[in-house]
């Protein structure tokens, strides 16, 4: 009788063994997914972000080609586990927003004036938050140099631990849906890049362990 | 005369600093332990919800790594084949930079100045224009040599100036240099007079490129060259 026990425990963990995935079929599944989202955002003529926290960048991209590859110095992952597949930005937001210039049109027979009222790069915030589907809330950080900087960062992580990450979580659990919050640091230039890259509207992807 | 004496009224019962001191310090407690339990209730949530496997995945899994191996090399060809192919222009709108590649293999990097993104309304309110420079993929349509610029409404609104009826009063010459190659939707990479202003975002949508650069360019792209902007 035991005989017969110690063979069916055998049997039923072999059984199981079995059915375990590989780590090599669990990367594949994983590839798998990320080519296919790629495929259909690469099938659009639009400009697509990915944002690969497995290797620490975020690649700018159009029709499979990389355009503009960016660092990430590091990251924070809360809530719900990202699954790579096609997502969109649907909201840039920040404490001071860069706004259009207006150009101001000679009246007749008036010289037209000489300042240039353009918008730049560093004019771009470096410090905000994008907001894409699935409830996935991705803050740009840069990387603290200096006590400005620093004090910055220190009020934003106190944010988050202490509002963003509880309540939001609470929140969304409450109308029965997900929440995840990402946080990115890079450098200061990357970020103002960042923003400026991105559109309301555009492709992104999120690559995670 | 008989003296009224007023009986010695009896103290109001009146809160004390003390028992006030303890309804705030007991008022803060409870508040503090809402807080605490909303934010472990929160924290709990969370996760639990990072542990959690996705059961909603709705794609089948191949559960042979041979087919996901197989197919996940189509996949691959696929985007390799979305991608463009032989010389193509990227241009960088933020640092106002443009490259010609072919693979990886840059062959042109050129400084050149992009869209302003500053926005200019028609006095009488009726048309507005913001001057970005378009993103995503194009494909070189046009090539000029001895370009003639035909100034739209926007250039005599900025300019203050009547917009003609004339067809032939909106044409100037040498504003565009020697060389532009058209992209779709009236844009155009063409030359500039103002190359101290080359690395700024200056421009109405164009991009401006160095004359020497611009003829390189002129040079090695051809109708159907494709052009990724960002």
């Amino acid at each position: 009788m035991a005989f017969y026990k110690l063979l069916f425990l055998c049997l039923f963990l072999a059984v199981r063994v079995e059915a375990a995935p590989t780590p090599e079929l669990d990367r594949l599944v994983r590839e798998n997914n990320l080519l296919k989202s790629e495929h259909q955002l690469a099938k659009t003529p639009q400009v697509y972000v990915l944002f690969d926290l497995v290797e620490k960048k975020i690649l700018v991209k159009a029709r499979g080609t990389v355009l503009k590859e960016l660092s990430i110095d590091s990251f924070g992952i809360w809530g719900k586990s990202i699954q790579v597949k096609p997502l969109t930005l649907l909201k840039k937001d920040a404490l001071i927003e860069p706004g259009r210039k207006e150009i101001k049109p000679a009246k007749e027979g008036e010289e037209t004036t000489s300042e240039l009222e353009v918008l730049q790069v560093g004019e771009m915030p470096a410090r905000y938050r994008l907001s894409l589907d699935e409830h996935i809330w991705l803050y740009v950080r840069p990387k603290a140099e200096g006590t400005l900087s620093t004090v910055l960062s220190i009020l934003s992580s106190l944010k988050s631990y202490l509002i963003i990450k509880p309540l939001g979580t609470l929140w969304h659990a409450l109308l029965g849906e997900s929440f995840t919050e990402v946080v990115l640091y890079l450098g200061e230039n990357d970020a103002r890049s960042l923003y400026w890259a991105l559109q309301e509207g555009s492709g992104c992807m999120i690559w995670s362990e | 005369m008989n003296e009224t004496v007023c009986p010695p009224q009896e103290p109001q019962p009146q809160p004390s600093g003390g028992s006030k001191k303890r309804f705030l310090k007991i008022a803060g407690l409870v508040a503090l332990s809402i807080w605490l339990s909303i934010l472990a209730a929160g924290y709990v949530i969370g996760w639990r919800a990072s542990r959690a496997q996705d059961m909603q995945s709705t794609e089948p899994k191949p559960s042979s790594s041979k087919v996901l191996k197989s197919e996940n090399a189509v996949l691959k060809k696929r985007l390799q084949v979305l991608g463009p192919r032989g010389l193509y222009i990227i241009i960088d709108t933020a640092d106002n930079v443009l490259y010609l590649k072919e693979g990886i293999k840059t062959s042109l990097k050129a400084t050149v100045s992009a869209g302003s993104g500053s926005l200019l309304i028609e006095p009488s309110g009726t048309r507005r224009w913001i001057f970005d420079t378009p993103r995503g993929e194009f494909k070189v349509e046009s090539k000029f040599v001895k370009p003639a610029w035909v100034k739209p409404d926007w250039a005599f609104i900025e300019e203050g100036k009547p917009i003609p009826k004339n067809p032939k009063d909106r044409v100037e010459l040498g504003m565009l240099g020697d060389y532009a190659l058209g992209f779709g939707d009236g844009y155009f990479i063409h030359g500039t007079l103002y190359t101290r202003l080359l690395g700024k975002n200056i421009t109405h949508g164009c991009v401006r490129v160095g004359d020497e650069d611009l003829k390189i360019l002129y040079q090695a792209a051809t109708l159907g060259t494709k052009v990724l902007i960002f």
